[in-house]
């Protein structure tokens, strides 16, 4: 699936066009609101305005200051210096006489011993986010705001390379802390990107800088570490496997549980998962089993056992988690769309789609 | 003088954009009410800086990127309560609740998608939607989201991968496919009115996914 695929797709995602919008238009008194707002006094009130216009488009649009950059130049030389160690990753885990990897749970360990288990050695660069597909992850270093990722993929890097020479402009070869890499510049930009080989996987770290010479010697600060150094560099956004059944049991506060309903399949993931993702796991598992009871009741015409259903669904807007999980993603309004049709007794969702055809997908079900 | 000066512009800027920021809202918001409450939102802080607006094209990215934090205010409940912005939003209310959803309801691939969008950090997801729902070119997604515009299209392109690895194994790497569009190449083809037709075409041609993803997981 190409870039245009996906754009299609996303494109095709969008809930209402433009020219229903216009409908709207001609039914509701738009053309008040125009003369109202412009029937006031055109004062700013900071407290009021401010907060919506001051936060990207002054700061983020222009950049750093020429200040800011220097500074930032500075610290990555003096931080760099990274030893090259060029070990493979088991060699890595038997030589270090660390034992402390056993302090982990198996799984995190064999999703340690998947990466690359490179760091950025410079205090100021913190992992953010740290995620896996199959054979492939990414993990990205954040520094005031400013972004890095390191993806680690199959190869060929002939192809890679390819890709990324397809228009780009290259800046050679640069020794890294495991592997020797091909720097590559995006043409009209300030992004770089570095690709390299190493223990059969592709890695790629890619940041904008001011510079080729500043992006080496970010490039400079990447070294191999322990997978308990590793391990514990990750995020408290990063759910550990051995913390899961704790933290699934904070989310699952507020939430009615169907009769039966076994919390410690919960805990039994291998992955490693962010707060979101199980915040979603979690409430998938709870929700699906309602919306099956609801849907069997529904069937069975067994109206206490619907209702019961409908009663605990309806209060999924104000559970803890969900109220988490809606700033920062749309799961919590998928949800609702479910408990709407269920409440309103049809279980057609927009006035069509029956939640039974649509639940599992949508809620990630079974996943 | 002055006044009327800015009152023109403002009457120009509003009926240019109204439709255009009505249906960034609404396609991020569950009720067309709550749509209405954003538009009320962004118009007063508009009318407030109006010397601020950006001129010409860069108007509705502007607008844009003042609704995208409106929202983000509106879904942590932390909404400032401007009277009279909702005194406005109230005169909307009644009849957007009477407008019937003519949309046909999402098939599970659409609802695949719009989950694996809910999934994507808020700039991915801006970036892509900017992109694909509201038409917008490389250079006005950079004016919304306050961003850089030489770092657009690669940030794009990784948003794009971020989104197929949140639909599953049945959306393949670019690498793997010969298409030159597939290629990150970082550089602005300038063809963006290709790119909005297309856009506006697949939004609306309610063609199904189905028969074109059957192995979607």
């Amino acid at each position: 699936m190409n870039d245009h695929d996906v754009d299609t797709l996303v494109a095709r995602a969008a809930p209402v066009s433009d020219a229903e919008i216009a409908e709207w238009t001609l039914t509701a008194p738009f053309d008040e609101l125009c003369e109202a707002i412009m029937s006031t006094t055109p004062i700013d009130e900071p407290g009021v305005t401010a907060e919506y216009t001051a936060i990207p488009l002054t700061e983020r649009r222009h950049g750093d200051s020429p200040m800011s950059r220097r500074w930032r130049r500075v610290a990555a030389f003096a931080t760099a210096a990274a030893a090259i160690v060029g070990l493979g990753l088991v060699i890595n885990l038997r030589e270090s006489g660390d034992d402390s990897s056993t302090a982990w749970a198996a799984p995190l360990v064999e999703f340690a011993q998947r990466s690359p288990l490179v760091l950025m050695n410079d205090p100021a660069w913190q992992v953010t986010r740290a995620d896996e597909y199959g054979d492939e992850g990414e993990m990205t270093f954040t520094n005031a705001g400013r972004n890095a990722d390191l993806h680690w993929r199959g190869g060929p890097l002939a192809d890679w390379l390819d890709d990324r020479l397809n228009g780009g402009i290259d800046h050679g070869s640069h020794v890294v802390t495991n592997g020797t890499a091909t720097v590559v510049q995006y043409s009209g930009t300030d992004e770089y990107t570095a690709l390299w080989e190493a223990d059969g996987s592709v890695l790629e770290f890619r940041t904008a800088a001011d510079s080729p010479g500043e992006f080496r010697s970010l490039l400079d600060t990447l070294e191999i570490v322990s997978i308990d150094a590793w391990l514990s560099a990750m995020p408290d956004s990063v759910i550990k496997q051995a913390d899961q059944p704790a933290v699934i049991t904070e989310m699952l506060t507020g939430i009615p549980l169907p009769d039966g309903f076994d919390t410690r399949e919960l805990a039994n993931d291998a992955d490693v998962k962010d707060r979101y993702q199980l915040g979603a796991r979690v409430v998938a598992a709870v929700s699906c089993t309602w919306i099956e009871q609801w849907i069997d009741a529904t069937a069975a015409g067994d109206t206490v056992a619907a209702q019961a259903a409908v009663d605990a669904m309806t209060t999924s807007s104000q559970w803890p988690i969900i109220q988490e999980m809606n700033e920062s993603g749309a799961y919590g309004e998928v949800l609702q769309m479910h408990v709407d049709a269920m409440a309103a007794g049809t279980g057609l969702m927009a006035g069509k789609e029956h939640i039974a055809e649509s639940y599992r997908p949508a809620l990630g079900c079974g996943q | 003088v002055v006044v009327s000066v800015e009152a023109e512009r403002f009457r120009s800027l509003y009926e240019a954009e109204v439709i255009a920021l009505l249906g960034y809202a609404a396609r991020r918001l569950d009720r067309p009410s709550d749509a209405a409450d954003v538009v009320a939102d962004v118009f007063m802080v508009a009318w407030r800086r109006i010397d601020q607006v950006p001129t010409g094209g860069d108007a509705r990215p502007w607008l844009f990127g003042v609704a995208n934090n409106v929202i983000s205010n509106h879904r942590r409940g932390a909404r400032r309560r401007d009277r009279l912005a909702d005194r406005l939003a109230d005169r909307l209310h009644g009849e957007l609740r009477m407008i019937p959803t003519s949309t046909p309801a999402p098939s599970d691939d659409v609802l695949l998608v719009r989950q694996a969008l809910g999934r994507l950090s808020e700039d991915d997801r801006e970036l892509l939607l900017l992109t694909n729902w509201e038409g917008l070119s490389p250079a006005e997604v950079a004016v919304a989201m306050g961003i850089p515009p030489g770092t657009v299209r690669s940030r794009l392109h990784r948003a794009r991968q971020q989104l197929r690895r949140r639909l599953g194994p049945g959306f393949e790497s670019p690498t793997s496919s010969n298409d030159p569009d597939s290629k990150d190449t970082g550089i602005d083809t300038g063809n963006d009115t290709e790119r909005c037709a297309q856009a506006g075409h697949v939004q609306h041609s309610g063609q199904s996914l189905a028969a074109e993803h059957e192995d979607l997981p």
